[in-house]
C-alpha cells in the first residue's frame, strides 16, 4: 500500500476531540518563535523518517511469518508503557522506558568498538541534557505510537508497494512550512536538498492534517486495545469472565478494517477530496434533487451543500438548520470553515462587470457572515482552539475589510469561547412558583423519600430528570454514539440519563422488596402507582415508564398477591398508564400522548434512540459518493424533537435534600432481589402460606 | 403489559442482541427486503408485521426491535414478556457479541416463559470465512435446544428464510391464553376486575 494513501485512508468521518490536540498545537509554538527549534524539529522528523525505515525492514523479518497472537504479544511489548491521556511528567518517564525498549533492541546488532563510552540510555542522557530536544520527543510522542501500529498491525506494508519518498516528505514539510508562513525555510529546504517546491492550492498544512487523523486512528486503536468493555451499565455488574485479548483482537480487527490497514472490499476509501468550491462544476455527478419536487437536495458533496447555504437568492431556514445541526456526521467543523472562508472570496468571472461582480459579491458575504453567526450563537458547541483562531483571524482581517461593524460583532461574539464566563444561568418563570410540599424532617439525616409527598417526590424526580435531559447535545445523539463502547465518552448525558433511568427502576424493585408482608408491600406498590399518575400529570413520561419498568421487572411482576391485594383504583390506573406506556407498533400510543401534550415534558429517551438508529442503519451515509442529505433530515426530525422538549423548563422549586437522595439511590442486584421475590412469595403458594 | 393486544392469531416475537450485530438491519432487510438500497427512505418502523402461511392458514407475527435501547436494561423484561418466540442475534464476526447472546439465552431460560422458542441467529457471516467457525456455536445452541440460523443482513442471505422457518417453529394454533405472562400464574388483574371472565380485548394493532 502507498504510505500516502495509507495516510489518507486514516482519516475519518467520525470526529473526536482528540485529546492530543494540545500537543498538535503546542507543537507549532516552538517553531514559530524561533527557528533553531523549528530545524531541531525538522532534524528530529528526518532522524525519525530513517528510523522508521530501519524498523521497518527489521521488523518485517520479525514478523514475516507472524499471526494474530503473535502480533498481540508484540503489542503489548511495544505499547504498553505508553498512555497518551496523562500529563507530561508521565509522559516523560514513560518515553525513558520506551527509548530502553529501542535501546535493548538495537543492541542486537554489532557495536562498533569504541573506548570509554558510556552507551547505556545514550538517548535519555542526551534528553537530559538537551531540554529543547526531550520537550520536542514530548510532542511527537503521540506519531511513535501511530508508527508502532503499523509496524504491528501490518509488518509487510512496504512489500511491494511503493515507500514515502523522502521528496514527498520533504514537499509535505515544504507544504506545511509555507502554510505556515516560514517561505525562508522553504527557500532553504530547496537550497539544501536540491528539490523544488510545487505550489499547492490548499489553505490548510497537508502534513499536519494527515498526522492528526492518523494520531487520532492510532488513540481509538490504544482504546480498544488496552480499555476492557464497559460493563458499569449493566445491571446486575456481572464480571465478563472472557478472555479479553480475544475481545480486543476482533474489535480491533473491525477498526483496522475501518482505517484500511487490514483488506476488506466493503472497506471504501473514505477520504474525502474537494476541490475549491468556486472551482467544482455543477451538474448530476455533484448534486442531486428529490425526485417529487426537483428542489429538495437529495444528496450533493460538501461544496455544493455549503453553496446552497450561503445561495445569493435566498436560503431555506429548515434546510440551514438541518445542516448546521447535523454536519459533524459527514465533515468536520474545521473543513466547514474552510469552506465558508472559501465561499466568502468570491472571485470575478469574465462575463459579469465591476458592478454586477460587487453585488454578487455582496450578497454572498452576507450570507456567508449569516451562517457563521447562527453557527457561532446556536450550534458551535466545545469547538477547539484551532477552530477559535480560524475564525478569530478570518474576522479580523478578511471581515473587517470589508465590512468592519460586523466584524467587531462577530469578535465580540466569539470571545464567549476563548475566556471563561462566569455567567450564571437564570431561569425566568412564567408562572408564580407552587410552594414546595416539606416533609417535616427534611433536615433529618435518616429523610427518605417515602417521607415526601407524593406529588412533592414526582415533581422532584421531574425536575432531576429534566436537568440531565437539557444538557443532552446534539453531538451526543449523532453517529450511534452513545451505543458505540469506543465513543461512549461522547455521551455523557445520555448514558447518565439511562443510567438514572435503570437505577430508579431498580430501586423501585429493591424498595418494594425490603418488605417481608404482603400488606406492606402493597402499600409500597401502591405509593409507587399514586407517583406514576403524578408524573403522568406533570408529563413526565420517562419516569413514568420507569416505574413501570420497576414494577415489571422479573422479580417484582411475579408478585401475585402484593398485586392482588391492591385496590381497584390503583389496578385500574396501573392497566391504564400499561396501555399508554406499551411499546408496541413501535410506541404508537405514547407518541400520540407526547405530541398532544403541552410542554414542559420529559420523552422517553429510548424512543428517539430507536429511532435514531433505525435512520443510521436503514439509510446508507452516501449516494454515489454524494453526501445523502435527506438522511439527515431524517437525523434532524428526531433531533429537533428532542431539543424542543430541552427548551421548556418546570416551573418547580428544587429541594435539595431530595434531589441528593435521588442521585444517589440504593438498589440491590437483579439476581438477589429475584431470590428475595421467590422467597417471600414462592411458586405456587398460597396466600396462607405467606404473611 | 404487552400481551393483552395481541389476538390469538397475532404472536409476538421479539429480537434481542448486543449493540451493532445488526438487529436493525435484519429487521430492515425483511421488511423492505433492501439494504442499503440506494434510494429515499424514510424510516420509522422498530416493528413488523409477517404473515406465514402455516397449514393454509396465516399466522400473523409482529416482530419487535429495541435496537438502540440496549442500555436500558430494566426495560428488557417488558420486552420479552408475551412474546412467543426470540431470536437472539450476534455477530459472527466478534466474539464478544456471542458472549452476550449467551446471556441473553440464560436470562430468558431462567426468567421468560418457559415454553418461549428461542433462536440463535448468527449474523454477518459474509464476514467469516470458514464455515467451521460455528461449529462450537452449533454445539451450544443443541445442548441448551435453540433453533440455529445463518443470516447475511448485508447480503440477505438466509434473512427471509430464517423469519419464516422461524414462524413455522412457533406454536400454531395456540392462542395466547398459552402463554400468559407467567406460566405458573394465572392473569390476575383480569380475574379480580372481571370476577373470573377473561377479557376478551380485540386488538388495538392496526
Amino acid at each position: 500500500m502507498d504510505a500516502v494513501k495509507f495516510l489518507e485512508s486514516l482519516s475519518c468521518k467520525n470526529l473526536v476531540q482528540p485529546p492530543y490536540q494540545h500537543l498538535i498545537s503546542k507543537k507549532k509554538k516552538p517553531k514559530q518563535k524561533d527557528k533553531k527549534t523549528k530545524n531541531q524539529l525538522l532534524a528530529e522528523r528526518k532522524k525519525k523518517l530513517i528510523l522508521i525505515n530501519r524498523k521497518r525492514e527489521r521488523n518485517r523479518k520479525i514478523h514475516h511469518n507472524s499471526d494474530f497472537d503473535k502480533l498481540n504479544e508484540n503489542k503489548t511489548q511495544f505499547v504498553e508503557p505508553l498512555t497518551p491521556r496523562q500529563g507530561g511528567e508521565k509522559l516523560i518517564t514513560e518515553n525513558k522506558d520506551f527509548s530502553k525498549f529501542y535501546q535493548t533492541k538495537g543492541s542486537k546488532r554489532p557495536l562498533i568498538k569504541e573506548p570509554n563510552v558510556d552507551r547505556s540510555n545514550w538517548k535519555e542522557q542526551i534528553l537530559n541534557k538537551h531540554k529543547k530536544i526531550k520537550y520536542l520527543r514530548e510532542q511527537i510522542y503521540p506519531t511513535n505510537r501511530c508508527e508502532s501500529f503499523v509496524r504491528i498491525y501490518q509488518p509487510c506494508l512496504n512489500k511491494n508497494t511503493k515507500q514515502l519518498t523522502n521528496e514527498t516528505i520533504l514537499q509535505l514539510i515544504m507544504h506545511h512550512m509555507t502554510a505556515l508562513g516560514h517561505h525562508k525555510a522553504v527557500e532553504s529546504i530547496e537550497k539544501e536538498s536540491n528539490i523544488n517546491y510545487s505550489k499547492k492550492f490548499l489553505q490548510d498544512s497537508r502534513l499536519h492534517t494527515l498526522l492528526r487523523n492518523s494520531l487520532k486512528q492510532s488513540e481509538k486503536i490504544w482504546d480498544m486495545s488496552f480499555k476492557k468493555l464497559p460493563t458499569i451499565y449493566q445491571l446486575d455488574n456481572k464480571i465478563h469472565n472472557i478472555k479479553s485479548d480475544r475481545i480486543h483482537k476482533s474489535n480491533i480487527v473491525e477498526h483496522l478494517i475501518n482505517v484500511g490497514l487490514v483488506h476488506n472490499e466493503y472497506n471504501e476509501d473514505k477520504v474525502e477530496k474537494y476541490a475549491n468550491i468556486w472551482e467544482e462544476p455543477n451538474g448530476k455527478d455533484y448534486i442531486k434533487y428529490s425526485e417529487k419536487d426537483g428542489k429538495t437536495i437529495k444528496a450533493a458533496t460538501l461544496n455544493k451543500l455549503v453553496e446552497s447555504l450561503t445561495n445569493e437568492s435566498g436560503v431555506d431556514s429548515k434546510f440551514l438548520h438541518t445542516f448546521l445541526l447535523t454536519y459533524l456526521s459527514f465533515t468536520t467543523s474545521e473543513m466547514f470553515l474552510t469552506k465558508l472562508i472559501q465561499r466568502f472570496h468570491v472571485p470575478r468571472s469574465k462575463d459579469k462587470t465591476i458592478d454586477q461582480y460587487k453585488i454578487q459579491k455582496r450578497k454572498v458575504i452576507i450570507r456567508v457572515i449569516n451562517v457563521i453567526k447562527i453557527w457561532i450563537d446556536k450550534y458551535l458547541t466545545n469547538p477547539d482552539q484551532k477552530i477559535i483562531q480560524k475564525l478569530q483571524t478570518f474576522f479580523t482581517t478578511d471581515v473587517a475589510e470589508e465590512m468592519p461593524p460586523i466584524a467587531e460583532q462577530l469578535v465580540t461574539k466569539i470571545k464567549k469561547y476563548t475566556c471563561k464566563s462566569n455567567e450564571i444561568k437564570i431561569i425566568k418563570y412564567n408562572e408564580k412558583l407552587p410552594d414546595p410540599i416539606v416533609p417535616k424532617n427534611i433536615f433529618s439525616p435518616q429523610l427518605s423519600l417515602f417521607d415526601v409527598a407524593e406529588e412533592e417526590i414526582a415533581r422532584q424526580i421531574t425536575l432531576y430528570d429534566y436537568n440531565i435531559y437539557s444538557k443532552i447535545g446534539i453531538t451526543e445523539l449523532l453517529n450511534l454514539s452513545w451505543s458505540k463502547a469506543k465513543y461512549k465518552h461522547r455521551s455523557p448525558n445520555v448514558l447518565t440519563f439511562i443510567q438514572q433511568f435503570n437505577n430508579l427502576s431498580c430501586w423501585i424493585a429493591t424498595e418494594i422488596l425490603k418488605f417481608y408482608r404482603v400488606r406492606k408491600r402493597t402499600n409500597c406498590v401502591t405509593y409507587f402507582i399514586n407517583v406514576a399518575q403524578h408524573l403522568r400529570n406533570l408529563n413526565n413520561f420517562n419516569s413514568l415508564i420507569t416505574i413501570f419498568s420497576g414494577l415489571n421487572c422479573s422479580s417484582i411482576h411475579r408478585l401475585k398477591y402484593t398485586f392482588q391485594e391492591c385496590s381497584t383504583r390503583i389496578i385500574e390506573l396501573k392497566n391504564k398508564f400499561e396501555i399508554e406506556m406499551a411499546s408496541d407498533q413501535s410506541y404508537k400510543q405514547y407518541r400520540k400522548l407526547l405530541h398532544n401534550a403541552n410542554p414542559p415534558c420529559v420523552p422517553y429517551l429510548g424512543v428517539y434512540l430507536t429511532d435514531l438508529t433505525f435512520i443510521e442503519d436503514g439509510n446508507p451515509d452516501k449516494i454515489e459518493k454524494l453526501i445523502n442529505f435527506s438522511k439527515r433530515r431524517l437525523v434532524y426530525a428526531v433531533i429537533e424533537e428532542i431539543q424542543r422538549y430541552q427548551s421548556q423548563p418546570y416551573s418547580f422549586q428544587s429541594i435539595h435534600q431530595i434531589q441528593s437522595l435521588l442521585g444517589k439511590l440504593d438498589f440491590d442486584t437483579e439476581s438477589n432481589l429475584y431470590k428475595k421475590s421467590l422467597l417471600y412469595e414462592p411458586r405456587k403458594a398460597k396466600r396462607e402460606d405467606i404473611k | 403489559m404487552t400481551s393483552k393486544f395481541l389476538t390469538e392469531v397475532q404472536q409476538k416475537v421479539v429480537v434481542l442482541g448486543d449493540f451493532s450485530v445488526g438487529k436493525s438491519s435484519l429487521i430492515l432487510r425483511v421488511s423492505k427486503n433492501e439494504f442499503l438500497e440506494e434510494q429515499e427512505s424514510t424510516i420509522g418502523a422498530a416493528f413488523i408485521n409477517f404473515s406465514v402461511n402455516v397449514d393454509n392458514k396465516p399466522n400473523q407475527i409482529q416482530i419487535w426491535d429495541t435496537a438502540g435501547q440496549e442500555k436500558f436494561r430494566s426495560l428488557t423484561p417488558i420486552y420479552y414478556r408475551g412474546a412467543i418466540g426470540a431470536i437472539v442475534v450476534y455477530d459472527v464476526s466478534r466474539e464478544y457479541s456471542f458472549q452476550t447472546a449467551k446471556e441473553w439465552v440464560e436470562e430468558l431460560k431462567e426468567k421468560a416463559n418457559p415454553k418461549l422458542i428461542i433462536a440463535l441467529c448468527a449474523n454477518k457471516i459474509d464476514l467469516l470465512e470458514e464455515k467451521k467457525k460455528l461449529l462450537k456455536e452449533k454445539e451450544y445452541a443443541d445442548e441448551n435446544g435453540l433453533l440455529i440460523y445463518e443470516t447475511s443482513a448485508k447480503t440477505g442471505k438466509g434473512v427471509t428464510e430464517m423469519f419464516v422457518d422461524f414462524s413455522k417453529n412457533l406454536p400454531k394454533d395456540q392462542g395466547r391464553e398459552i402463554f400468559n405472562d407467567d406460566f405458573f400464574e394465572e392473569e390476575f388483574f383480569n380475574i379480580e376486575l372481571h370476577n373470573g371472565e377473561k377479557k376478551t380485548e380485540k386488538t388495538i394493532c392496526c
